[in-house]
């Protein structure tokens, strides 16, 4: 299909690349204006979601590109559908702050 | 509620019950004979010379062909499918023609897609008695395969009569069948009945186990909800076997009785495989309740839909030709594009809304409240006697 001749061209994959880029740099400074408090677990989880909608709408847009476009736009529905719900799991996850330590002993 | 707006809701539902028996019998007029329209179809008199030999059994012939043509019904999942078999004069089934159905058609396509017809064609007359394992009805479109197969048997056994071929298989008795659909729904009543007791413990224990068997079991491993193609079904007199569909019954007169006894739904309270499945994405969304200016405005959209849907049924004599539920594609992952569609805008919603489509959308709830303003007007004229 000519609209997906896109996806072979070297550029295409050039620009795909300076955004994963651009997102892996910038996450810290996300999570800091978001006011999450990560730790090393936070981001673990946060980027295994970010790899299933990646992968997603890659095997999404694969589909189609292989003359399958129908099971493709079931699939990518149904996955952004999930990734979405995973999406809100992941929030409610990073939103847990730390429980602050009361150690004052009192005399 | 003011008086002005109950005397509003009864007369509406007087209202309703009248169009309603009003769709029913004009739907009956509309019934049309369809064997003689599709042996015409497949079987042109151009090509063909037909004789009819009894109500249900055709002659046809023609330059280099002799064969029958057998009526078969059998009970699909919202109605009788009729089927019209042809036989060869050697007795072999050469073909299965689909006259007519109410199957939902996306579930009706996956047996079509499937070639499950294939499984009777080119076979002896009396196959489909034998090796029942070798029918293997399609997943998810089980009670569209068995309605066939017991049309294939129909009519195999009317054309071995004709033929005098012995010996013929004996017409088996229906068996009363209790299993695990049973025995899941009575455990889904019974954890609804003691949600409802507020002095019951364990309150939060029930509702996690009611909303995890609800969705396994009532949606994903049986997709049995109460639906509004099931009470379509019912209103236009297609009832199920009652021996081996029993949980049907159960679930549908169960709900019914304890609504009319004590004006509780413990359906939609504690039943509903896709109310659960709002619950739970209420849980992962801290989703709120939704309070809207026009709230009662809403309510009778609600109503308004459920009660086009069932007219269009009735009138129609098709339980599905109205269909916009959304359980079909969540638990069967079978359904037209739009539901599918209205699927992920209901699922996206509710996590940001509680039960958007309880709500909004749903009709079960509709009918609930119909019967609901004839309950409470019999209560009053009780009452007051």
């Amino acid at each position: 299909m000519g609209i997906f001749k896109i996806f072979s061209e070297p550029v295409f994959w050039i620009i795909m690349g300076l955004l994963y880029a651009l997102i892996g740099y910038s996450a810290k400074l996300w999570a800091k204006d978001l006011g999450l408090k990560m730790n090393g677990w936070k981001w673990l989880i946060a980027w295994i979601w970010f790899l299933i909608l990646s992968l997603s709408i890659a095997a999404g847009f694969t589909l189609m590109g292989e003359n399958e476009v129908r099971p493709g736009l079931y699939f990518l529905g149904s996955s952004l559908i999930i990734n979405i719900i995973l999406g809100f799991i992941l929030w409610r996850i990073l939103n847990i702050q730390p429980k602050k330590e009361t150690g004052s002993f009192e005399q | 509620m003011s008086s002005k707006r109950k005397n509003l809701e009864w007369y509406l539902a007087l209202f309703a019950l009248l169009t309603i028996v009003v769709a029913f019998w004009a739907g009956k007029e509309q019934k049309k004979e369809l064997w003689a329209e599709t042996i015409h179809h497949f079987y042109p008199d151009s090509l063909y010379q037909t004789q009819s030999i009894n109500e249900n059994l055709w002659e046809i012939r023609s330059a280099d062909q002799h064969f029958f043509l057998v009526k078969g019904e059998g009970k699909g999942y919202s109605g009788r499918i009729k089927l019209l078999i042809r036989y060869d004069s050697d007795s072999m089934l050469r073909k299965v023609h689909v006259v007519s159905s109410n199957e939902t058609p996306s579930y009706f396509s996956k047996m079509m897609n499937r070639d499950f017809l294939r499984h009777f064609e080119q076979e002896e007359v009396l196959r489909a008695f034998k090796d029942q394992k070798d029918i293997d009805a399609i997943s998810g479109a089980t009670k569209t395969c068995t309605g066939i197969t017991e049309g294939v048997k129909e009519a195999s056994l009317k054309f071995a009569e004709f033929q005098n071929i012995t010996p013929l298989p004996e017409r088996q008795e229906a068996e009363l069948r209790i299993g695990s659909k049973e025995i899941i729904i009575l455990f889904l009543f019974l954890l609804g009945i003691l949600s409802r007791i507020k002095r019951f413990p364990h309150q939060k224990l029930l509702k996690w186990l009611s909303l995890f068997t609800g969705i396994i079991f009532l949606g994903f491993v049986y997709n049995e909800p109460i639906s509004l193609t099931r009470i379509n079904s019912f209103l236009i007199g297609f009832w199920p076997d009652w021996h081996s569909e029993l949980h049907i019954y159960l679930l549908i007169f169960g709900v019914l009785l304890i609504f009319l006894t004590s004006g509780k739904n413990v359906y939609c309270h504690s039943i509903c495989p896709f109310g659960h499945v709002q619950k739970l994405t209420a849980q992962i969304g801290n989703a709120r309740p939704i309070k809207l200016r026009s709230s009662y405005l809403w309510i009778w959209v609600q109503r308004l839909l459920a009660w086009i849907a069932i007219l269009l049924a009735l009138f129609f004599r098709n339980p599905v030709i109205s269909e916009y539920e959304i359980f079909g594609p969540i638990f069967q992952f079978t359904g037209s594009v739009w539901l599918f569609v209205l699927l992920a805008l209901v699922i996206i919603a509710s996590l940001l809304i509680k039960k958007p489509w309880c709500n909004f959308f749903c009709p079960i709830h509709p009918i609930f409240g119909f019967l609901n303003v004839f309950r409470k007007k019999m209560r009053l004229l009780w009452k007051t006697r």
